[in-house]
């Protein structure tokens, strides 16, 4: 039991201190002028994933569970937002960037109505973190298809933006299953919810070495 | 118990196997990129060799033709004045002496003859004026008029062929040397020459009466040729982008077929 613990810890640590690589890759590469969008909203949206983590991995040290919806809510938001913008500003055909816009500007829509004035900002739906992962995940892998075409002509592993869609794609794909069951996950006992809850930190991580792999790439671009 | 084990099992295998379909996508995308690009990288490769000896079989054409024509210049025309050169020393002390005759220089003035036929040889060397002025069929009627002891035929199935000045002079120059191979190798007594036009490609056909040669051959010729033809030939083919079909004794007859795009 011990070990487990012991290894839960060491995946909320590296959950959280991962985001600091990015941080790293931010301030000490030089993009061109038109990188510069992208890389501040991906900035944006790790350091509010990065000071959520952080906000829910001290309030359960200290046992408080009353603002768990609010920043589950605040994390949804923010991730909209992010998709919402990040699509724009890709290398992708402009019909790509238009039903991106329209589904996550839906989506925004409707989480603002539910949360502002339906259910309350404190009240996390869960069905919304599984349509916005099912949407996303729907477009990488339209991504992916997309990309097919060109494969051999291309260094795709020399493109920013497969790096952004394998990083979005584990980001949003490994937890999927977690996110859809959270009616069961109930029965489950707090502890082991716990420990099952460290499927969406290792995600975190491995989209925060993603995300730096990208900027790399961004740099070399 | 058992039923949140059974989540946990549900829960952990469903995100077991959506990690593993992750890693099949991208490990799949990188590793068939990969490979396609070596492939592609390697098929560039081979067109650069293929473009790099098609340059090479082309200056070693170029060069041949101008060893060829130095050669005609130093040992026919050069020879032949440099005895004009000396007649003409000779009938200045003859004149002087009183005993040049009129037969002398009738005698002189067919050698004159002798070297510009030589001069226009060479010339024609260079850039056949009349291929350019009359076109490729009445060209090469010019040049199968004067081989003698061969019944050849040329066939214009077009009324008109028109061919860029390089088509033209590639052709003339493929189609002479094989004329002269079918000739000299071939121990044929007969020749036919179509040439053929559509709105798609041009194509010649020579049919003859000889032993012929089969694709085979002609490659294991052109492998091992020492000489310059063959190897005008191919660089030539190369050069029109055309295809070049040899057939020995097909219903009597060998033939040769040169099909070319029409541009």
């Amino acid at each position: 039991m011990k070990d487990l613990v012991f290894f839960q810890n060491i995946v909320i640590f590296l959950s959280i201190s991962s985001g600091v690589i990015v941080f790293l890759f931010f301030i000490f590469q030089k993009q061109s002028k038109e990188l510069k969008k992208l890389k501040w909203l991906v900035l944006f949206y790790v350091f509010s994933g990065f000071l959520i983590d952080l906000l829910l991995n001290l309030f359960q040290v200290k046992n408080v569970i009353s603002y768990n919806g609010t920043l589950y809510n605040l994390y949804s938001f923010s991730a909209v937002l992010f998709l919402l913008f990040i699509f724009r500003q890709l290398p992708l055909s402009s019909m790509f960037k238009t039903i991106t816009s329209v589904v996550y500007g839906l989506f925004l829509m409707l989480f603002c109505v539910s949360s502002f004035y339906a259910k309350g900002f404190t009240f996390n739906n869960v069905y919304y973190s599984i349509f916005l992962s099912v949407s996303t995940l729907f477009f990488v892998l339209y991504y992916f298809f997309w990309k097919f075409n060109f494969i051999g002509t291309i260094s795709i592993t020399k493109e920013y933006t497969f790096w952004f869609f394998t990083a979005l794609f584990v980001y949003f794909g490994i937890p999927l299953v977690l996110e859809v069951s959270p009616k069961l996950l109930t029965n489950v006992d707090p502890i082991a919810f716990g420990y099952l809850w460290q499927i969406m930190n290792f995600s975190t991580v491995l989209f925060h070495l993603l995300i730096a792999k990208m900027l790399w790439v961004m740099k070399m671009t | 118990m058992g039923n949140e084990n059974d989540i946990v099992l549900i829960v952990v295998s469903g995100t077991l196997l959506m990690m593993l379909f992750i890693s099949v996508i991208i490990l799949f995308a990188i590793t068939y990129n990969r490979k396609m690009q070596k492939k592609n990288s390697e098929y560039a490769l081979s067109i650069k060799e293929k473009e790099l000896e098609m340059l090479k079989k082309i200056i070693e054409t170029q060069e041949s033709e101008r060893d060829k024509i130095a050669s005609n210049l130093h040992d026919e025309v050069g020879p032949l004045l440099s005895k004009l050169k000396l007649d003409m020393s000779s009938f200045k002390r003859q004149f002087e002496k009183g005993t040049l005759t009129v037969e002398k220089l009738d005698n002189e003035r067919e050698f004159i003859d002798i070297v510009i036929e030589n001069v226009r040889s060479v010339s024609h060397d260079l850039s056949p004026q009349f291929l350019l002025k009359f076109g490729i069929v009445k060209a090469i009627k010019n040049y199968v008029s004067n081989i003698e002891n061969l019944k050849i035929n040329v066939l214009e199935k077009e009324k008109e062929v028109h061919l860029s000045r390089t088509t033209s002079v590639n052709t003339y120059r493929i189609l002479l040397e094989l004329i002269n191979n079918i000739i000299k190798h071939d121990n044929a007594t007969e020749i036919e020459i179509i040439f053929e036009k559509t709105d798609v490609f041009f194509r010649v056909i020579i049919l003859h009466d000889g032993k012929g040669i089969s694709n085979e051959e002609f490659k294991l010729f052109v492998k091992n040729s020492k000489g310059l033809g063959l190897t005008s030939i191919q660089s030539r083919i190369l050069i029109l982008n055309a295809i070049l079909d040899f057939e020995n004794k097909t219903k009597g007859k060998s033939s040769i077929k040169l099909s070319m795009p029409q541009l």
